[in-house]
């Protein structure tokens, strides 16, 4: 075995060193030193370390003294070490709140600045809003001027600005309704004394005019041709169309009731009558035509002029006549106070109860059930089954019921009194229209969403259907004759007790209007796009305001010559959105 | 065939001289209280005055009964005298307790003479379109007398201007006559000259031309004497006429139209066309003249 002498020498070293170092341990002051040491460290605010070495020192010394300081040195050291840890707790704590409160200034105002653009923002679209509506109508002002001086399609390029910029104001709406009026109105006929009846042929689309000499014309707008169908007479001509349209009638005096077609072509003469009749309609399906009159009589015939059947039940002049959905029952009243159902099929006539005193209305539903509903001089509105037995009775306690009507699709009845209320009656209820004055008429509208009512007032008032007031619809100052609901319910026209007409919608803006003036007439073209309105002896022809901007929706190209120009003369500015 | 056409443009131009219109010159208003009610289940008439109270001392007509008739209100009144040519108009309107006025719609009254002398004015459909149950009115009844004048406009006068064109006419008709007197003094004057002709021995064919003149002449003035004659009888029946027609005219202006100076009052109405679809309200209201 060979050992080379590096292999002892270190050991050997180590050893060496070992006892050195334990001798050496041996010899020094080691609690001195330690708890030295750790004073030194307390001294300089290093508790921790102070506290090892007094503990050191307890534990590793020999050399201490039996009674020492160690312990007491090491709760000393702890108590500051706990002190200096709760100063450092606590600044946490001040710094952490500091921070929270900074953050809160910082949230605040990063909120103030958010609120601050958002403001800026808002005042901005106001700003612009404002630049608009303030264009608008100078603009709505511009047109009326170019109106007033025959400038028509000037007038209608700068209504159809402001009612651009002016997202529905109706000084705007109403400027481009008088542009409209001004530039679109035609005329259909001049006929030699007033115009005081206008009607519509739906199907056909013809329109029938009467005047004050009770001549009767059939125009064809499409074509613009007029023809006298009825010459001047001294008795008043009585006209009734077809709902279809496809038909209509004619009676004066003691002449019989004249049946005619849509073309203006004679078809018959319901001759029979002995004295003038008062009344006269077709059934549902056209096939049949019922008539009464102060003969006391009710015929129905059929389109050729036959006699179908006929009934002299009545006592009295019969005034009205109605036939039930399903053209099997016609329905009848009378002055001497009946009324009467009469059942076609079985040629049978029943009395609607009695003692009516005077029945002033007879109205039928337009549900399946074909109810009718009587309107009496003894406040009572009854409504009754087709084959005449009472469904419903109810006293209104305000005198004589004059109007009586089923609201649209439902089988509640409007009624309104001789006083001027208005009710709604249900199989339940009765409810009242709640309004200041005694009403002069009601209308139902065809969209079966309310009532609307007048009275002397020059605002009409639109109700629901359960009697709440929605809103008022502007109406005409000096006392409302009329108003009636377009076919589609969107509109009203409304005419005046000064001969003003004024075409509202539904939401109370007013959209087209004339002026005052004597036997003035206006009614809807079955299109649903026209109004009629006569004039003394003109009969004209207007598109309604809001379907012609429908037609032309798009504003004028900016590259057409002639809109940068009238932009240029007038200066005017659209306010469009900035990119 | 001539004369009958003559006679026919003749008769013409008279009756059309003669045509007369007539215009309103005096007239009464009263009014009666009455209420619609029931009686035996049906609507009936209530009058809450009798029907005499309608009877205006200055008018002629008599007012007799009051009823409803079915639907109609029927007025019987027996009509006064009133000088010839002169008419008699009587007018109906309600007022109900609003002070509303309602006027009959047109052709919805109407006029008939019963067997007894009485007449009847009928406002057809009242109940239907203007009474209504339970409620009061009064019915006012206006009788106006209508005559040949119009008070409305000044004085009938035939005043010179007026008279120049018959005088004119006249002058034009003389001249007429006078230019045919001096054509027949020259006819005369041609036939005397004819017959010397003859007298002296001229041969026929040269008396001729003398002759033919004076037929020519003889002719002419027949045509111009009669024509004058005719156009001034004419002018003059014309002018009497109108002269006759003013006299009367003015006495009738003076006994109805010339009135003491003083204030009145009286109620103005204009119709209402017929239909609730028109626009046009009927006027009413008081108007005040005050007269001098």
């Amino acid at each position: 075995m060979k050992y080379n002498i590096k292999f002892w020498f270190y050991p050997l070293i180590l050893a060496i060193l070992f006892g050195v170092a334990g001798d050496l341990r041996s010899q020094t002051p080691c609690y001195t030193t330690i708890r030295d040491r750790g004073l030194q460290y307390m001294q300089k605010g290093k508790y921790i370390l102070a506290i090892d070495q007094f503990w050191t020192a307890q534990t590793t010394c020999d050399d201490k003294p039996e009674k020492n300081d160690l312990f007491e040195l090491i709760k000393k050291a702890q108590q500051l070490q706990i002190s200096v840890l709760e100063a450092i707790i606590k600044q946490e704590q001040t710094a952490l709140i500091a921070a929270d409160s900074a953050r809160e200034v910082a949230t605040k105002a990063r909120q103030l600045e958010l609120e601050a653009r958002l403001l800026a923002d808002q005042n901005a679209v106001k700003a612009r809003e404002q630049g608009r509506t303030a264009e608008s109508l100078r603009l709505s002002l511009l047109a009326d001027m170019a109106r007033e001086r025959g400038q028509f399609s000037e007038a209608i390029y700068l209504s159809r600005l402001s009612l651009y910029l002016s997202n529905g104001i109706s000084t705007s709406m109403r400027a481009y309704g008088a542009a409209v009026r001004d530039s679109f109105t035609q005329k259909l006929l001049v006929t030699p004394s007033s115009i005081d009846w206008i009607g519509n042929l739906v199907l056909s689309g013809k329109i029938l005019a009467k005047n004050t000499d009770q001549e009767l014309y059939l125009l064809d707008p499409n074509v613009g041709s007029s023809t006298l169908l009825s010459p001047k007479r001294n008795d008043l001509l009585h006209l009734v169309t077809a709902a279809s349209g496809q038909y209509f009638l004619t009676w004066s005096g003691n002449e019989p009731v004249k049946v005619w077609n849509a073309a203006g072509k004679p078809l018959s003469s319901l001759l029979g009558h002995t004295e003038p009749v008062r009344n006269a309609i077709f059934s549902s399906n056209d096939s049949l035509i019922v008539t009464c009159g102060r003969d006391n009589t009710v015929r129905v015939w059929t389109l050729d002029g036959r006699i179908y059947r006929e009934h002299d039940k009545h006592q009295g002049n019969v005034y009205d006549v109605i036939f039930s959905r399903d053209d099997r029952t016609v329905f009848s009243r009378s002055s001497d106070g009946t009324a009467f159902v009469w059942n076609l099929a079985e040629n049978q006539v029943i009395p609607l109860g009695n003692g009516h005193i005077y029945v002033y209305d007879l109205a039928i539903s337009d549900m399946p059930d074909n109810l009718v509903a009587t309107a009496s001089a003894d406040g009572f509105i009854r409504i009754w089954a087709q084959d005449g037995t009472l469904q419903v009775e109810k006293k209104l306690h305000d005198g004589a019921v004059l109007e009586v009507r089923f609201c649209p699709g439902s089988s509640a009845v409007m009624a309104r009194t001789a006083a001027g209320k208005i009710f709604i009656l249900s199989k339940d209820s009765i409810t009242a229209l709640s309004s200041s004055k005694p009403n002069k008429g009601a209308a139902l509208s065809p969209k079966k969403d309310g009532i609307l009512s007048w009275s002397d007032d020059s605002d009409l008032l639109f109700w629901d259907m359960h009697g709440m007031l929605i809103r008022r619809v502007p109406g005409i100052i000096g006392g409302i004759t009329s108003a009636v609901f377009s076919p589609d319910g969107q509109y009203i026209l409304i005419t005046g007790n000064t001969g003003s007409i004024r075409l509202v919608d539904t939401a109370g803006n007013i959209q087209m209007e004339w002026p005052a003036d004597k036997n003035r007439k206006a009614c809807f073209l079955s299109d649903r796009h026209h109004i009629l309105v006569s004039l003394g002896k003109q009969l004209t022809i207007c598109p309604l305001p809001a379907w012609l901007l429908g037609q032309y929706s798009n504003l004028p190209n900016s590259n057409d010559a002639s809109f940068l120009a009238l932009m240029r003369k007038y200066n005017i500015q659209l306010f469009d959105e900035p990119r | 065939m001539k004369r009958s056409l003559l006679f026919f443009v003749f008769l013409g131009i008279v009756q059309t001289a003669c045509a007369q219109q007539l215009f309103p010159l005096a007239s009464t208003l009263d009014s009666l209280r009455i209420a619609v009610g029931a009686s035996d289940h049906h609507i009936s008439l209530e009058l809450k005055e009798p029907v005499v109270n309608l009877n205006h001392r200055n008018s002629t007509v008599s007012f007799t009964k009051i009823y409803l008739s079915d639907a109609d209100i029927v007025v019987s009144y027996i009509p006064g005298k009133q000088p010839p040519g002169f008419d008699q108009r009587i007018e109906l309107w309600l007022k109900d307790s609003a002070g509303t006025i309602i006027y009959p719609d047109p052709f919805s009254v109407k006029m008939n003479a019963t067997e007894t002398g009485e007449r009847q004015i009928t406002w057809m459909d009242a109940t239907e379109t203007s009474l209504v149950f339970g409620y009061q009115y009064q019915l006012y009844l206006k009788v106006s007398l209508l005559g040949p004048v119009d008070c409305t406009t000044k004085r009938p006068d035939f005043i010179l201007q007026e008279q120049l064109p018959y005088y004119a006419v006249g002058i034009a008709a003389l001249a007429t006559i006078g230019i045919g007197q001096g054509v027949n003094i020259q006819k005369k004057n041609a036939y005397r000259h004819y017959q010397d002709l003859w007298a002296t021995g001229n041969t026929a064919s040269e008396a001729q031309p003398d002759l033919t003149l004076a037929q020519k002449k003889e002719s002419r003035a027949t045509t111009l004497i009669y024509s004058g004659v005719a156009i001034l009888g004419i002018d003059a029946l014309l002018w009497s006429i109108r002269a006759i027609k003013t006299k009367r005219q003015q006495r009738l202006y003076d006994r109805f139209c010339i009135q003491p100076i003083g204030i009145g009052c009286a109620p103005i109405q204009k119709p209402r066309p017929f239909h609730s679809i028109d626009t046009t309200a009927p006027t009413f209201g008081i108007q005040l003249t005050y007269r001098f």
